[in-house]
């Protein structure tokens, strides 16, 4: 009976340098994926920007996304909101999870209290965060621009907001509840979405409504790819009608919040990090 | 059962513990430590037939050693968890190299006793055994840093990449058990 020679993988000397190249590529792989994921970390929690208008009648829900590395070896433990003298209850969630990247969610809830002695002096808004770290660090980071305003309860217009199955479109619906005149319409964050918010209503302003009479107004949010970091905010715009009364003169009514939330694939994650890494 | 059978028995049962953890609690009943030492026992005997096994001795040795963490979970699973832990990655690859050595070894042995023995059937098999073993191995320590990166893009393919691991670990283990009835068969 005749063999082939025992073991030709690794017995000889064309084995031998079989067994050390793979192992030299298995070290060479090791190297460039270790090189590539410490140059995606990122050295501290990245918050997206936020541009919300929220309404004030009661406690203030709302929530705040960011990211983290997946290693989450600079975790936020909890966040403070600079001007408010008690810190907000606040929970995080795991949103989602990419390659690098935990997308993290905050879910905020500030008293009415609290809100009611900043709003006695004027406007509130906050622009950053004080994050507090599992590492024992504290840092400020930006986080957009958040706004509180009191909402007038007695309004005379109804209204409500009907969302398109992928929320970034869909129409606000006013309805008069007695005799009014619309007078103009604007929203809040108007300068800065510019041409990325498209707002068309079906009647020309000025306009006078008899009661129940409609007025709708269809929105479109519009991104294109090559400003990540807009794209990639979180938008919750209220319109605004200025609108007069027999009664009460010229008001300001806000509706309903048209909502912005983006989605992001693992490439826009990796571009969205470039970017901020880029404009730091 | 002649007494070879008996040590590659030792040596099929350690190599099985080693392959499956059973958690009760955080406690691995089935630590890879305990296989490993059946498998130094098994191989202790066997030495006198064949150096190989003396070689793989060695391995066996190193592995027993380094999976004594493994009697507590506290590696998480990779394929579940939100975490990257670049140390397990190493660790994990590490004990595979180590393993692949042991397993180079313990199937010289057999070739050569199979060479010695005029077992030509058994010659062949291990031999594309071996091959088939070296090369989805191989495969397996080159593609595993990729998950530092690319985890949750390829998370399907790691998933059927350590169902194919298995499946291959357990022919080798089958095929471990086959050889030491028929090398005995012919003691």
């Amino acid at each position: 009976m005749e063999f082939e020679k025992p073991i030709s993988l690794i017995g000889d000397r064309r084995g031998k340098h079989l067994a050390l190249l793979i192992i030299a590529v298995i070290i060479l792989v090791w190297v460039g994926n270790l090189i590539f994921f410490y140059s995606q970390q990122l050295a501290q929690p990245i918050f997206f920007r936020h541009y919300y208008a929220l309404n004030v009648y009661n406690d203030v829900n709302f929530s705040l996304y960011y990211l983290a590395n997946r290693s989450l070896d600079k975790e936020i433990s909890y966040i403070e909101i600079p001007g408010l003298e008690i810190s907000p209850r606040q929970e995080v969630y795991k949103e989602n999870e990419y390659s690098h990247h935990l997308l993290k969610q905050i879910n905020v809830t500030v008293e009415r209290g609290e809100l009611e002695k900043q709003l006695a002096q004027g406007d509130f808004k906050f622009n950053e965060i004080i994050a507090h770290l599992s590492s024992g660090e504290t840092i400020t980071l930006p986080v957009g621009e958040i706004n509180f305003q009191w909402i007038d309860t007695k309004s005379p217009l109804s209204n409500q907001v009907v969302k398109s199955s992928t929320s970034n479109e869909g129409y606000t619906l006013w309805r008069a509840e007695s005799a009014v005149k619309v007078k103009a319409m604007t929203y809040r964050f108007k300068e800065l979405l510019g041409d990325h918010l498209e707002i068309t209503l079906n009647k020309k302003l000025p306009l006078q409504l008899e009661q129940g009479d409609t007025l709708k107004v269809n929105y479109r949010f519009l991104f294109d790819d090559d400003n990540v970091v807009a794209a990639k905010s979180y938008y919750h715009i209220d319109p605004l009608l200025e609108v007069e009364t027999g009664n009460d003169g010229t008001l300001t009514v806000t509706g309903e919040h048209l909502t912005y939330m983006p989605y992001f694939t693992n490439a826009d994650i990796r571009k969205f990090v470039k970017q901020k890494g880029d404009s730091q | 059962m002649t007494k070879a059978a008996e040590h590659f028995r030792k040596i099929v049962w350690g190599l099985v513990i080693s392959l499956f953890d059973i958690h009760i609690m955080n406690i691995n009943i089935l630590p890879d430590t305990v296989g490993y030492v059946l498998v130094i026992i098994g191989l202790e005997r066997l030495s006198a037939w064949n150096t190989n096994f003396s070689k793989a001795k060695t391995a066996a040795l190193i592995l027993a050693v380094c999976t004594i963490p493994d009697f507590i979970k506290f590696a998480p699973n990779l394929l579940v968890t939100t975490q990257i832990s670049i140390w397990l990655l190493i660790y994990n690859s590490i004990l595979t190299l180590i393993k692949a050595v042991l397993i180079y070894h313990i199937f010289t042995g057999i070739i050569q006793l199979a060479k010695d023995r005029g077992l030509e059937d058994l010659y062949q098999q291990a031999l594309a055994r071996w091959k088939l073993y070296a090369v989805i191995i191989g495969f397996h320590l080159i593609t595993t840093p990729f998950q530092l990166n690319f985890l949750s893009d390829w998370q399907l393919l790691y998933i059927v990449l350590t169902l194919i691991v298995l499946i291959v670990e357990v022919t080798v283990i089958v095929l471990i058990n086959r050889a030491g009835k028929q090398l005995s068969s012919v003691e």
